[in-house]
């Protein structure tokens, strides 16, 4: 079971599998989008990724609602959780 | 702006998802909205015998100063009208997106006027001759400003690139017949995704050859292979990337997207390849829409003035819209998943609060495109029942050519706006090795776009919508 969650996690049965077994070992906590480290607002991204708003857009539907963890340094789903997690005041 | 400026700018963290609210928070929903309310208004004026033809007022072709003092004589009022509708429009999307109507409003009075020059530069008889095709001076103008006079940074507010292309797509669809997406799409779709499937791996190849990080591989390799800055900025989000590889992909993609703006248009035209052919050609290896469309409507000129150049404008602009939005654009949402489900499982399996969600399809999807073929159902729709002669001589110019104008209108001032926000030294560094590896993508990807182009399937794009 081990090799097949591993290798062949994208299948939606084991990666629900892998989820319940990864859930053991993160910790509970909010995910990224209603974290104080969190940032996703678009005039914000604009401002911290050069170049965005010149063939793109933070208010582009791409994006999604991705947005900067300003404590690991990543750009990542809002949907994302972490150990770090701080609820945003 | 520093880092610690951000952080003290920065707002506090917003809710969850986005979710409904997307229908006005997103520039896509608001180009629909705009695209779509002409068209609607359109056709309701064209319903009841009347058009949009007044305030779709374009510069006339002219050869003297006397012909062009007479026109905007004429028309002064119905520019003035025009300007004081997209000014309305606009600010009310703008400040719905979180602009500032006091920032946004003068600096729409400058892109404007600009426009209207930069128009009427090009409506000037010996403008082909001299190359002053409105796309490349909006471009090359906005470039000069930006990067050697430079402009107070809050003017960006006006400057918006992806939501005046959008804009401009979703009014293009009413152009575009609805048959000609479901005949054409398909062959777009294959050809866009052999392009796409081979640049990115040849990105991906080479820079983890160069020993370039998985994340940053693939950020780099969606920017040359899908929809450039968007593609970069998703597939980044999708990944988890580090901070620094967005800003470096997306240097990347600026730089070899204003290169080919100037070298598609050029080497089609001396290659005389017809507009269909280069369009699907700049469709492929052309990296964002903004400067896809810039290439595009520049090639479009030359067709039917330029000796050797066959086809119709509308033939460059169409192949290309179909290659780069239908074959290439609305696939984000599927490389992204693809990609979050590789990074999740094979590259940082130990990160678990990450995973991988079928929605983010649907999240990504760029909706403008909705817009786009809604137009195009519209129109379609309201020029049932006519015979072709019928068509050019009732619908065309009451409905579909003002539609044209404004279009043409709101992709002026993208292209102007791509000029004025591309500050080549505010851009992040780069490097060597992720220029390199994407330099490899291009080579490959313009040669395979154009083997596809003008040999494999130059039928159906030589005899679109003939």
């Amino acid at each position: 079971m081990e090799f097949l969650s591993r290798h062949f996690a994208w299948l939606p049965a084991l990666r629900s599998r892998r989820n319940a077994d990864s859930a053991a070992v993160r910790p509970a906590g909010g995910r990224c989008g209603s974290c104080g480290h969190f940032r996703n607002d678009a005039g914000y991204l604009e401002a911290a990724i050069p170049g965005l708003s010149s063939l793109s857009s933070g208010a582009a539907s791409v994006r999604a609602d991705d947005g900067l963890c300003l404590r690991h340094d990543r750009y990542l789903s809002a949907r994302a959780s972490c150990a770090q997690f701080s609820p945003a005041k | 702006m520093s880092a610690n400026q951000l952080e003290l700018n920065a707002a506090p963290a917003p809710s969850l998802t986005i979710g409904w609210r997307e229908l006005w928070l997103k520039e896509d929903w608001w180009a629909i909205w705009l695209g779509l309310g002409i068209v609607i208004v359109g056709y309701i004026l064209f319903a009841n015998g009347a058009s949009l033809k007044w305030i779709a007022v374009t510069p006339e072709k002219w050869s003297s100063l006397e012909q062009l003092g007479a026109h905007f004589a004429a028309n002064g009022l119905r520019y003035l009208a025009q300007f004081l509708l997209w000014l309305a429009i606009f600010t009310l999307a703008l400040t719905a997106l979180g602009h500032r109507a006091r920032e946004f409003i003068p600096s729409f009075v400058f892109l404007y006027i600009s426009s209207v020059v930069i128009f009427t530069l090009g409506q000037w008889t010996q403008a082909n001759y001299y190359n002053l095709e409105p796309p490349l001076v909006a471009l090359l103008l906005g470039l000069l400003i930006s990067n050697l006079v430079g402009l107070p940074r809050w003017m960006d507010a006006g400057f918006r690139v992806e939501f005046y292309v959008k804009t401009g797509i979703v009014l293009l669809g009413a152009t575009l017949p609805f048959s000609l997406i479901v005949w054409a799409g398909p062959v777009a779709i294959l050809q866009a995704s052999i392009v796409s499937i081979v640049t990115f791996l040849v990105i991906f190849v080479a820079a983890r050859k160069l020993g370039l990080d998985r994340q940053l591989a693939a950020t780099l390799g969606a920017g040359g292979a899908v929809c450039g800055v968007s593609a970069s900025i998703a597939i980044a989000g999708a990944v988890g990337a580090k901070k620094e590889y967005a800003p470096i992909a997306i240097t990347v993609v600026i730089l070899w997207a204003i290169v080919m703006i100037f070298f598609l248009p050029f080497a089609s035209r001396a290659l005389q390849l017809p507009a269909g052919v280069a369009g699907a050609w700049i469709g492929t290896s052309e990296f964002a829409d903004a400067a896809g469309f810039a290439a595009a409507q520049t090639y479009g000129a030359f067709a039917g003035q330029v000796p050797g150049v066959a086809g119709t404008p509308d033939q460059a602009v169409w192949a290309f819209t179909l290659m780069k939005v239908v074959g290439r654009d609305v696939w984000i949402g599927v490389w992204a998943l693809i990609l979050a489900i590789i990074s999740t499982t094979r590259w940082e399996p130990e990160q678990s609060g990450r995973k991988a969600d079928v929605a983010q399809i649907w999240w990504r999807f760029p909706k403008f495109v909705l817009g786009f073929v809604a137009a195009s159902l519209i129109v379609t729709f309201a020029a049932r029942g006519y015979s072709l002669a019928e068509f050019n001589k009732a619908v065309n110019p009451t409905l579909v050519a003002p539609i044209k104008d404004l279009r043409t209108w709101a992709f002026i001032f993208c292209f102007f706006s791509i000029g004025l926000t591309t500050r080549f030294s505010q851009l992040a560094a780069a490097g060597r090795r992720p220029l390199a590896a994407f330099s490899v993508g291009v080579v490959v990807n313009v040669l395979l776009g154009f083997l596809l182009s003008v040999f494999v399937f130059a039928s159906y794009w030589t005899n679109l919508a003939r």
